[in-house]
């Protein structure tokens, strides 16, 4: 079966997540990724969002957090604060990040971008949970189109902690979660360096070239000798996909 | 796979099923829960020669005499309760425009109750002895078989249309009520079997999944019912249970506008000609009035 | 607390309540649950140089931004949910007229959570590390456990002059009730100094205690209580309406100049005298459609079929 680029990064995002984990996660690609693993491989895994709702079975796709969808079926409706304290109480397994721009030692940038704080170019969103599901959870998980514009060299603001300045930075700086551990891309699939933090590419989607990946990122990528090629989602991941998101709200179907 | 077939039509569609010169059955007692706004567009569409039929009416009656559609009544009352007498039906029948055969409301409901059995007749002691016995053809004195005691059967009524006013339903026609009901309620149920065809005016079309939850609450389910219609505050100006009270500013409105053609024609131009549809009506009550009548703190049967 | 008899206002008798030079935070969550009546009254009451604390209320930041109404913003995140960014909170701080301070979310509502619990701040672990330790005016100081050593962050205790939420019903005593998820509602009233509940509708004593685990905010955390239906429109309310899309649609096309954000000013605003004219305007019809269906607590849409 064809599929679309949006489709494989959901399957790739899936097949990060392990059964009875705890995710933290937003709407859009990360839920798709999160649908799909409970529907497959890890049927336990338990959803839970910062409008407080916790493993709710949705029967129509819900647009955002605080869509109303999202609350049918939920075994707790809560507020923020408990689903945060969750989170700092490590409870959280994985969480996932969306980001505006992000460094070689994945830390994310959601508040400015150009001029200072004070007086700034382009005033983004600002963290919101991120910055806690990033300090928390014991991994974190990327979903971001590979631009230039997005992959910095430096930063114009560090909203959320990736490995802040790589090596044992994290720890000194008393983060308790354990950093990100994926940035799943259009074009490939990024990991971390277990020493230096600095940024790694994990697989290449197929088709595409190393020098492509290289071509979008501002700084240098660590490039091992082997890279494999994202796998290719199977025709049961792609009808669960395409199930769930019949009207292609987040897919884009080619 | 087939979908099921969806019954939920415009207010205009509904109404257009209704023929001139057919038997009209109208839910509701006095000014609780008539079918208002099935009974205007049936002004707006101007039908002629209806025989009407129910067990306690008001100015649903009244208005359908004043703007000539209705031909004949078969009901126990039609008055404006605490407001006096419903003009228009007094004048029609003094003028002897239209036929009216009396009832007890006993009477009145057991011709519904024998035709939602399917029953020729019904037997009751409702009536005899007096001039209701005496004067409706529809009812007469019978022998009981077993016990040689005297009875009155009331002959089912026949009924082309039945129009009802509920809480809600899915598209598929299952009529219900909310928990928080009237006994007397339950005689729309029965007016709606007793009918070849019924369409059916709710508060609100629902999920298929809140019918199925609340079977309980199904008083009326589809196989009897031929269309649908949502129509939110649907039996204003009269009460609808714990959903909305009575609008008797409005009902005083309207009796008043009774007392002269002038001020009728001006009512009418006003709430039936001039409103396009129901939520144009909705419009011109006002959004504060329909507030005023909905009063959850104190609207709480059972 | 404002005794029983005196807790019932009309709208625009709340809203004059309200001082100029005040601290405000509000409640609000994606497209749901925001006292959009109370604010919009407040705009043409036209209350000035307010110092707004918030979680996420992207609805109460953008539009009082956007009508000049606020000079410095304490926030951890704004942004409208399936749209993008809030246009006129954006403008503002990029011209400098909005002094800002940045927080996460969990820093955000601890703060909140420490004036609820009457201390002068909370140890959490968020922030640390980033530029966001820094973005705030020292609300926020690296300290060490007393007992472990170990690194934390103490967010200050942020006690705001008033609180505005919108909820689903309440009781003739003042005790009102949300259903849903209760997003920062909880903390914001206690971490408040007066409290505002504008909601849905009056009902019985009996119903909200019939539901006593559902979310209620009991009556001597609640100042002021105002009947307001449709009083978060264009936002939605779980179990009562759904959001109205084709005007939120309207409202972000309008925000794409100052200009178009200052006509939606007036049509909505200004050029009408009160919630009813304004709801009047939205009409019955569009009301009703966005009325949640009781299985699924939201509207999808239409429910008539074409005709063949």
């Amino acid at each position: 079966m064809q599929y679309s680029t949006e489709e494989l990064m959901i399957v790739a995002a899936s097949k990060q997540l392990k059964n009875e984990e705890v995710v933290f996660v937003g709407t859009g690609l990360p839920m798709l990724a999160c649908l799909v693993a409970k529907a497959t491989h890890a049927p336990n895994l338990y959803m839970l969002f910062e409008s407080g709702i916790i493993d709710p079975k949705p029967v129509h796709l819900p647009k955002g957090v605080g869509d109303f969808k999202l609350l049918k079926g939920a075994t707790k409706s809560t507020s923020l604060n408990y689903v945060l304290s969750l989170l700092q109480g490590g409870f959280i397994d994985v969480g996932f990040l969306g980001a505006a721009e992000v460094d070689q030692y994945g830390n994310i940038n959601t508040t400015f971008i150009g001029g200072t704080y004070e007086n700034p170019k382009l005033r983004l969103p600002g963290s919101g949970g991120a910055n806690d599901i990033a300090s928390n959870a014991k991994r974190t998980l990327v979903i971001m189109p590979h631009q230039k514009r997005k992959f910095k060299k430096n930063l114009s603001y560090l909203t959320t902690p990736g490995h802040l300045q790589g090596g044992e930075s994290r720890y000194e700086a008393g983060l308790k979660g354990g950093g990100p551990s994926r940035i799943i891309t259009d074009k490939a699939i990024l990991d971390f360096e277990p020493t230096s933090k600095k940024m790694r590419v994990n697989a290449l989607h197929p088709g595409v070239t190393i020098e492509e990946v290289q071509e979008l990122t501002e700084f240098e990528l660590v490039i091992p000798a082997d890279i494999p090629t994202t796998l290719t989602p199977t025709d049961t991941e792609l009808t669960l996909i395409r199930n769930i998101d019949k009207e292609g709200v987040y897919i884009n179907k080619k | 796979m087939l979908k099921k077939r969806s019954k939920v039509v415009s207010l205009e569609q509904a109404i257009s099923n209704i023929k001139d010169g057919s038997s009209v059955a109208i839910g509701g007692h006095t000014f609780r829960r008539h079918p208002m706004a099935l009974v205007y567009e049936i002004i707006r569409q101007k039908k002629k020669g209806l025989k009407l039929l129910g067990w306690n009416n008001a100015n649903d009656m009244d208005i359908l005499v004043g703007t000539g559609c209705a031909e004949s009544i078969e009901t126990s009352y039609v008055g404006m309760s605490m407001f006096g007498l419903a003009n228009h039906f007094r004048k029609a029948v003094e003028n002897g425009r239209i036929k009216v055969n009396e009832h007890s409301e006993t009477t009145a409901i057991d011709m519904f109750r024998a035709g939602s059995l399917g029953l020729d007749f019904m037997p009751t002691k409702a009536s005899l002895g007096s001039d209701i016995i005496r004067t409706n053809p529809r009812i007469k004195e019978i022998e009981c078989p077993f016990t040689q005691q005297k009875y009155a059967a009331v002959k089912a009524a026949d009924v082309d249309v039945a129009i009802i006013h509920a809480h809600f339903s899915d598209e598929y026609g299952n009529i219900g009520l909310d928990r928080n009901r009237l006994m007397e309620n339950e005689m729309d149920a029965l007016i709606a079997k007793s009918a070849k065809k019924v369409i059916v005016s709710v508060e609100q079309i629902v999920n298929e999944e809140f019918v199925k939850n609340n079977a309980h609450l199904t008083f009326v389910p589809g196989i009897y019912v031929h269309s649908v219609v949502e129509a939110p505050y649907g039996a204003h100006p009269t009460a609808c249970d714990s959903r909305y009270d009575y609008d008797l500013n409005h009902l005083e409105e309207y009796h008043n506008a009774t007392k002269e053609s002038n001020s009728f024609i001006e009512y009418l131009n006003k709430y039936v000609y001039g409103a396009k549809d129901h939520y144009d009506y909705l419009d011109k009550i006002g959004l504060q009035n329909l507030k005023k009548i909905k009063r959850p703190e104190v609207i709480v049967y059972g | 607390m404002g005794s029983v008899t005196n807790k019932f206002l009309t709208l625009d008798k709340a809203v004059s309540l309200i001082k100029s030079n005040s601290s405000i935070t509000f409640s609000g969550f994606a497209h749901s649950v925001t006292p959009l009546a109370f604010i919009r009254e407040m705009i043409r009451q036209k209350i000035k140089n307010l110092h707004l604390i918030g979680i996420g209320e992207a609805w109460a930041v953008d539009m009082l931004a956007g009508a000049n109404m606020l000079s410095k913003v304490s926030l951890s995140n704004f942004m409208f949910e399936g749209y993008g960014r809030c246009k006129n909170f954006s403008r503002r701080v990029e011209n400098g007229s909005i002094e800002i301070e940045d927080f996460s979310h969990f820093a955000q509502i601890s703060r909140f959570a420490a004036s609820a619990i009457g201390v002068p701040f909370l140890p959490i672990r968020s922030l640390l590390g980033t530029d966001v330790e820094s973005s705030n005016h020292g609300k926020t100081s690296k300290i060490e456990c007393p007992f472990t050593n170990e690194t934390l962050l103490a967010v200050a205790a942020v006690k705001p002059d008033y609180a505005v939420i919108h909820a689903h019903r309440a009781d003739r005593n003042g005790n009102v009730q949300l259903f849903g998820n209760s997003t920062s509602i909880d903390e914001q009233i206690r971490g408040s100094k007066t409290v505002f509940v504008t909601v849905e509708e009056i009902v019985a004593e009996e119903e909200i205690s019939k539901y006593s685990e559902v979310n209620t905010l009991p009556a001597f955390l609640v100042d002021y209580v105002v009947e307001v239906p449709y009083g978060a429109h264009p936002t939605g309310m779980y179990r009562y309406y759904s959001e109205d899309f084709d005007h939120i649609d309207y409202y972000m096309d309008a925000c794409k100049t100052e200009e178009g954000f200052n006509h939606y000013l007036k049509e909505f605003i200004f050029d009408l005298n009160n919630q009813w004219d304004y709801l009047q305007k939205v009409g019955i019809k569009k009301l009703h459609q966005l009325k949640a269906d009781p299985y699924l607590g939201y509207q999808l849409g239409n429910k008539l079929v074409e005709e063949d």
